[in-house]
């Protein structure tokens, strides 16, 4: 079932390279985060799943936002492009050579102390923000 | 394997900044590299560092939004 994801990574991420509009990059964005989000679930289950989805979706529908708001030109393709995606398909046929099992699913508990200090974190990460932009 | 992908999605977080013409590129790249790091907290099997991660990526994606937003009132962007 890796393999899978083993080819579609380098698909998407080479596609986000090739792209040279920002809202479909946001939007491929979008759907490589349910992809790994599909790993996730391999190794961890459906709560894993749905975590990496939701925040992955509305981190890329937020950039969608951000990226239309600032549109631009882009100006012609570097050559870095078509070395970076040669990169990439390097990595994935050096992964593809080595091979090993995957387990069922684990089945865990999410500690909920987690939730109080990463709710901290976040009001502190958006004071920041809002100081920021003011 | 696992840690084959997880290194495969982090190279090609960088191979995106690497790219970048535009901040906003820039972030998509950042984002993949949390990906990343998501990826691999799966695979190590660890619910909660899965969680702490998908939570780092949420803070980076709203300062690194933040500070594109400053950068394009004071006309930087």
């Amino acid at each position: 079932m890796e393999v899978l994801l083993l080819l579609l990574f380098p698909l998407l991420v080479g596609v986000i390279l090739l792209t040279r509009d920002n809202i479909y990059a946001s939007l491929l964005l979008s759907a490589l985060g349910v992809a790994v989000a599909f790993g996730a679930y391999i190794h961890l289950g459906e709560l894993a799943f749905i975590l990496t989805a939701l925040v992955y979706i509305v981190a890329s529908l937020t950039l969608v936002v951000v990226a239309a708001a600032t549109l631009k030109e882009s100006a012609t393709t570097t050559q870095w492009r078509w070395a970076a995606v040669g990169g990439l398909l390097i990595l994935a046929a050096a992964a593809l050579a080595t091979q090993t099992a995957v387990e069922p699913p684990l089945k865990q508990t999410v500690d909920f102390a987690l939730i109080p200090l990463i709710s901290a974190l976040f009001i502190f990460a958006l004071k920041m923000a809002f100081e920021i932009t003011l | 394997m696992a840690v084959y992908i997880a290194l495969l999605i982090m190279a090609g977080g960088l191979a995106v900044i690497a790219t970048a013409k535009s901040l906003v590129r820039a972030i998509i790249g950042a984002e993949v590299m949390t990906l990343g790091a998501i990826y691999a907290s799966a695979a190590a099997r660890d619910i909660n560092m899965l969680a702490v991660a998908a939570s780092a990526g949420v803070f980076e994606t709203v300062l690194l939004v933040a500070t594109l937003f400053k950068m394009a009132r004071r006309g930087y962007v």
